[in-house]
């Protein structure tokens, strides 16, 4: 039998709190998470530790992910959303944990976030 | 006795290795030997007494025996090393059983502040010049396309109309200080390139300088320059050059090569960090310098110990990354037999000695 873990639910705010392209920190279970507003409008929860060096990804900045066909233009990768560090600058997609483009040798942990019943919900 | 000193250095023919020199240059007696290649007007510019003298060299006084040349490569008549194809023949080629010669030159118009006009008009002379007095001569020769890089469309026209010269293998371009020729301004020398079959190579020109311009003294030049290779390849990297001709093969000539492990680290370490400046790079750096860009051995460094320079070519992750090269007829020439230490496993010699420029293109 594959083992299961148990994932605990926390509403760490209302959805309200967090503006579009706002990130803050939030502890639960004894994580310290990034929780994320796109400017989309979706909600995403990383760790907020680093993995390079163990900054705060929360006082980083989140932004639409850039990426171009041609030197010298410029425009986004559809709706793909990275959370940049605030040492160093490192990009992490919020999707899939991993720097555009670079080998997944520097991945931070990403976390399931949901709306529900107007409060924001991590599964840790 | 000299008998017995050509023997010795004769290693490779005699063991029956193969070695192809990818870097050997030849030269011309004086800039008048290009003006039966030059047309109107610009023969006349070079031909008339007191006109066009050629390009300025590096302005320092050298200090090694006999200048820039080695010095038993020095010709009977004072004429520039490496303007006698009959000594080239019995020096290098024939000397170290070498099985292909790949011509460099030494003349970039690239690097010349003359009229542009003009600088392409001798890019084609000097091809010209190349093919019918080197190419001709011997068949272990291959020939690099001399181009103005100041006016790309027309250097692409000149790589269009010797390119397809069964024994032309590559553009020639200087590691010029005012510009990284990686930009689209570039563009249509490195399309030239890759549609006609050529690979790019890059070397030192008389304009190359440090990151202080020209110091005070040779040695101090000569240490330093590998900086002009590093710009012009991190611009290449950076202008998205790979990313627009993934098939591209780029070769380092002279650059040395034991500073790549260190830039291939901070160069992805950045794109990490930057690669929002620059999101038309679609790969970390070190990638396209494995796949896309090879060095040549000369200079080939001596640390105390040989192990070392292995451990920097590992650290490079690539067995194809070396070229062997002499730099023929110049004073810092390395021999084919002397050159690698003990530490360079036999196999990955061999590769070195030539099947890698074999591969690189495609012999």
């Amino acid at each position: 039998m594959p083992r299961t873990y148990h994932q605990e639910r926390y509403a760490v705010c209302r959805e309200e709190d967090l503006a579009p392209g706002e990130v803050r920190p939030f502890t639960v279970g004894g994580r310290r998470l990034a929780v994320l507003r796109t400017e989309g409008g979706s909600y995403r929860a990383i760790s907020d530790t680093c993995p390079h060096e163990g900054a705060s990804i929360s006082r980083g900045a989140v932004e639409r992910m850039w990426t171009s066909d041609e030197v010298g233009k410029y425009c986004h990768a559809g709706e793909r959303v990275v959370a940049i560090c605030p040492w160093h600058n490192f990009e992490f997609d919020v999707e899939t944990g991993l720097t555009p483009n670079v080998s997944p040798r520097l991945r931070i942990k990403i976390y399931r976030a949901e709306v529900e019943d107007g409060e924001v919900v991590v599964y840790v | 006795m000299a008998e017995k000193v050509r023997e010795g250095r004769g290693a490779e023919k005699r063991a029956g290795r193969a070695v192809i020199d990818a870097d050997v240059h030849e030269m011309f007696r004086s800039i008048r030997d290009l003006a039966p290649y030059l047309e109107a007007p610009w023969r006349s510019r070079i031909e008339v007494a007191d006109g066009w003298p050629g390009p300025p060299g590096l302005p320092y006084a050298y200090p090694q025996i006999s200048g820039v040349a080695k010095a038993d490569a020095v010709t009977s008549d004072g004429s520039p090393a490496g303007s006698e194809y009959e000594l080239v023949r019995e020096q290098l080629l024939d000397e170290y059983g070498i099985e292909r010669a790949v011509l460099t030159g030494g003349f970039y118009p690239t690097e010349m502040q003359v009229q542009p006009e003009f600088a392409t008009a001798l890019a084609a002379a000097y091809n010209d010049w190349m093919m019918e007095n080197w190419l001709e001569c011997d068949e272990r020769f291959l020939g690099s396309v001399c181009i103005a890089a100041q006016d790309p469309r027309a250097a692409a026209r000149e790589i269009d109309r010797v390119g397809a010269h069964p024994r032309m293998v590559q553009v020639v371009l200087p590691t010029i200080p005012h510009d990284t020729l990686g930009k689209p301004f570039y563009g249509e020398i490195f399309e030239a390139a890759v549609r006609n079959g050529l690979a790019v190579a890059f070397h030192q020109g008389n304009a190359s300088a440090t990151a202080v311009g020209l110091p005070t003294y040779y040695i101090e030049w000569h240490t330093a320059v590998a900086q002009s290779w590093q710009s012009q390849l991190i611009g290449l990297i950076a202008h998205g050059v790979f990313d627009r001709h993934p098939d591209l093969r780029v070769l380092m000539i002279e650059s040395s090569w034991t500073w790549v492990p260190s830039l291939m680290w901070r160069f992805d370490y950045n794109y990490r960090s930057l690669r929002r400046e620059v999101p038309w790079v679609k790969r970390m750096p070190s990638e396209y310098i494995r796949d896309n860009v090879r060095f040549t051995t000369q200079p080939m460094e001596y640390p105390d110990d040989p192990e070392h320079l292995y451990r920097m070519f590992e650290m490079i992750g690539s067995e194809e990354f070396l070229l062997f090269s002499t730099d023929y007829p110049h004073w810092d020439f390395d021999s084919p037999s002397q050159v690698f230490p003990k530490s360079f496993p036999k196999d990955l010699r061999e590769k070195i000695l030539s099947s890698n420029a074999r591969k690189f293109y495609d012999l």
